[in-house]
This record gives structure tokens, sequence and C-alpha cells, in this order.
């Protein structure tokens, strides 16, 4: 697999009156085509800053962010954000925010698109429902289908299932993965859960405090479904507790 | 529901009494009790007088206020979306919010001294600006400050998607703004029928202010009395109209009131 997202360098300095501060300091990564990327990391370390940075949202202070080749600049549909609490639009139907992101087309053609993702993420029947209506996991699948909807090459997810209760994140889980596996779409997850990561992803970078850097790519080939209690899955989340400096025995 | 509106009863004739009692005996040039102030309504309806003070101050509310809508929430988004024109023209619409639009009334009168455009007078045109004037700052002040606190996600998402430009902003900054804004029109719409009652006390020859001045020149108190009963259920019935149109406006948007 080729490497679809390259990351040389970065650095990010927020200036506030008082002080700079370093939030990211010489971040380097590849991230393959149609892989499912984690990254992990103590809150507040930086790596939402980071996925900012690699979404066009925020501009790197020095380094570079390459996606197929060129520097990114503006955000673009092409790679699109899943947001930590639904970035969905409260003013819109289900039907009017997956459909949000399509241009140029008939409403015929735009309808048969917004349906399909409805279609996809099991949302037939709610097309007319606002979210208001919806319960959290609902408003998940909304944003969910409005990214898929644009056809991007990326999903940057950031935090996604944060808001969510425990059963529901387990439930969107295995949703999200069906769904990674059903388009193949490069997806970088930003997490603070270590066996969400693992569950989900292909390779976890993990991220450490001060100074805000990768400390180490970690290969996580497990076939899938995936079972936490399985040896080699715990293995994995002892490495990375032992990194991050967490006894994770209560 | 039933248990409510008894409840509501109640606290009027509660009212009622105290004002009965307050004003046992008086006699008419004194402050009126109930019962004549119910007769100097009828009175007032019966001669029509009424009925043109209402004309008068809901035509004078009705182009202030919405004309304060038209500039104040355009320029209200302007502020709260562009940084430079909030901080270059924002301090002196501060500055000029704390002045009473009753202040203005020598101003206004002079301003529009004589002018008769389209066959309206100068003492309506010197109305509807100080009308305009205290709608203007609660609908400015309330979209500066609701386009401001736009959750930054919503504009991120966005640009995301390639949405820029006017359709940035209809199809998500004014949506996004709009239950503070319309709380502000409410609360606009308020604050206009108290003035309009203080701003045809001076200057003018019609509307409810000037009624229950012209009242007073008489020493009718009971007439006074029932101009300021008539205040009372207009003001409550733009409020519910105000609330509804909120109501709905939201609620087609699938957003209910907070």
């Amino acid at each position: 697999m080729s490497d679809k997202i390259v990351v040389r360098g970065v650095e990010k300095v927020f200036s506030t009156k008082k002080e700079d501060v370093n939030v990211l300091e010489g971040v380097d990564l590849e991230v393959r085509e149609g892989e499912f990327f984690g990254i992990v990391g103590p809150s507040g370390c930086g790596k939402s800053t980071l996925l900012n940075c690699m979404a066009g949202f925020e501009k790197v202070t020095s380094g570079s962010i390459r996606i197929d080749g060129t520097e990114i600049g503006k955000p673009s549909p092409k790679r699109v954000f899943v947001f930590q609490e639904t970035g969905i639009f409260p003013w819109f139907s289900v039907w009017d925010n997956i459909g949000f992101g399509l241009k140029g087309m008939s409403f015929d053609e735009k309808h048969e698109v917004v349906m399909k993702y409805i279609r996809l993420v099991g949302l037939e029947g709610f097309e007319k429902s606002f979210p208001s209506e919806l319960s959290g996991g609902m408003k998940q699948r909304v944003e969910f289908a409005r990214a898929l909807a644009v056809d991007p090459d990326v999903l940057f997810l950031d935090e996604p299932f944060g808001a969510l209760d425990a059963l529901t994140r387990l439930e969107m889980r295995h949703e999200i993965v069906r769904i990674w596996q059903e388009t193949k779409k490069t997806c970088i997850l930003v997490t603070h859960d270590v066996e969400e990561a693992l569950e989900l992803s292909d390779r976890v970078a993990v991220m450490t405090n001060r100074p805000a850097t990768i400390h180490s790519v970690i290969d996580n080939p497990l076939a899938r479904p995936r079972d936490p209690d399985d040896r080699e899955f715990r293995d994995r989340k002892d490495r990375i507790f032992e990194i991050l400096g967490v006894e994770r025995r209560v | 529901m039933i248990r409510k509106l008894l409840r509501g009863v109640l606290g009027f004739l509660v009212f009622l009494l105290f004002w009965y009692l307050a004003t046992l005996g008086n006699k008419l040039g004194e402050i009126a009790p109930p019962y004549a102030t119910f007769l100097g309504l009828i009175q007032l309806v019966e001669d029509g007088s009424l009925w043109q003070g209402i004309v008068a101050s809901v035509f004078r509310v009705g182009w202030g206020f919405c004309l304060a809508a038209g500039v104040g929430i355009p320029l209200g988004v302007a502020y709260g979306w562009s940084q430079g024109i909030r901080e270059t023209f924002n301090p002196v619409t501060q500055a000029l919010r704390p002045i009473s639009p009753i202040a203005w009334i020598p101003v206004a009168t002079i301003g529009f001294g004589g002018v008769n455009w389209f066959g309206i007078e100068a003492q309506d045109y010197s109305a509807i600006f100080l009308i305009f004037l205290s709608s203007f700052f609660p609908i400015v002040t309330a979209t500066t400050s609701a386009v401001r606190g736009i959750d930054r996600k919503y504009i991120r998402s966005a640009e995301n998607f390639g949405v820029t430009g006017a359709e940035l902003f209809r199809r998500v900054v004014v949506p996004a703004a709009l239950p503070q804004i319309l709380t502000g029109l409410r609360l606009a719409l308020g604050i206009s029928w108290v003035v309009i009652v203080a701003a045809e006390m001076l200057g003018v020859d019609s509307g409810l202010g000037w009624q229950i001045n012209d009242a007073r020149s008489n020493i009718r108190y009971d007439l006074i009395q029932a101009t300021m009963v008539v205040i009372a259920v207009i003001g409550l019935a733009l409020d519910s109209a105000m609330s509804r149109v909120e109501f709905a406006a939201l609620a087609r948007r699938g957003m209910s009131v907070r």
C-alpha cells in the first residue's frame, strides 16, 4: 500500500498573551492508502490539534503535511472531518444534513445519493426527522453518512464516540468497522481510549505529552472481528499503557 | 391546565380588589375605581377615539420595529462575523445605546420638522424614528452575540464541504443564530411598545400616549386608566404573537425554544 498522508517534522505553536505554547514538536508519521490509522494519547497532548492540521483547519508552524504528494491547503470535501460531538446541523432534517455537501446535482441525483447513504448507515425511515428527535448514536450515523456522501478519500475522526454512552459506543464501533470495510476509505481516528484504538485500527500511533510527539507506531494486524480478551490484543494494550506511563490495573 | 387558568384569574381578582379598596369613594377627577375605568373604556370605544389611538400607535411601532429589524439584523450579522467591522463600529453603537429614546424626542421633532413624504405626517416619522431607535439596539446586540457565539464546528463543517460566501450565511450562519435573534426581536418589540406611549406624549396629536396626555389635561382619570388597560392588552397580544412566530420559526427547523 502506498502512503496517502505524509507528516514530516510538524511543529505547532499557539501564541497566547503570556507565552508561546508548543503543542506539537517534530511529529513524523505516514498513513497508508485505505488503512484505518489510530492516534492515542492522553487528553490535551495535541492529538486533536494534529488532526486539525491534517484537515487544513489549522496551519502548522513548521514542517509539512502532504496528501497524495501535495502540501495540504484549505479544508476540502476530499477529506472530511467527523466532530467530537456531532457537527450535524440541528436546523436541517436528516435528508438535508446528508445532502449538505452535494453540489451541482439535480434533485433526483441528490436524492439517490442521500438515500444510498441513509441505507448504508441504517437510518431508513428517518429522512425527515430532525437531529433533536434522534438518539446520540443515530446523530453520529447521520454525521458519518453526511461525510461519506461527498465520496471523500480520507475521513478524520476526532473522538467520534466521545459523547455516547458505553453500549452505543460499542455498537458504533461495529458500525464504523463495517462502513470502513464496505467503503475502503482511509480513516484516521484520534482517541484517548486505548481499547477503542486497538479494536478499530490497523496501526496505532502513541502520542506522549511534552514534548508532544509520536512515541511509536504499533502494528495491529489482528483479524476482525477483534476480541479485547485475546492475548495478542492484551499484549498490545499493555504496551501502550506502558508507553503512556499508566498502570492499567486498578 | 384548568388549575393554572383559575390561579391566573384569581391573581387578577386580587389585583382588582386592592384597586377597588384603594380608590373607594373617589369622585370623578380623582384616581378612578375599576368600574368607573370600565365605563371610561366604553366611552372611548363608543366615540371611536380608542380605535384611532390604537391604529396610530400600532402603525408607528410596526414601521419602527420592522425598519429596525431590517437594518439591525444584517448589521448584527456583520458585527458578529467580521472582527474588523465590529471593532470599528460596535464601540459607537454601544455608546449610543444607553441614550433613552425619549432623549431623542427634541432631535426627532426638529429633524423631521414639517416633512410630509408619501402623505405621512412629520409626527409619525418622528415617532417611527424613536421606535426604530428603541428596537434597533437590542436587535443589533442580540444578533451580534448570536453570530459570535455560533459553535465553531458548524462553521468548520460548512468550510469542509466547500460551502462559502452567501450560501454559508443562508444555510449555516443565519439558522445557527436564529434562536437568539428571535429572542432579541421579542425583547425589542416589548421595549418599543413601552416607548411608544412615552414618545406620543410630546409633539404628536394622536396615539394612545397622546390620549393619556389629553385625558390628563381634562382631568379624566377614568379615561387615562381605560387607555392604560388597553395598552396592557395590546402589549400582551404583541408579545404572544411574537412568541408564536418564534415557536413556529424554530419548530419548522427542528429546534425548540429554550
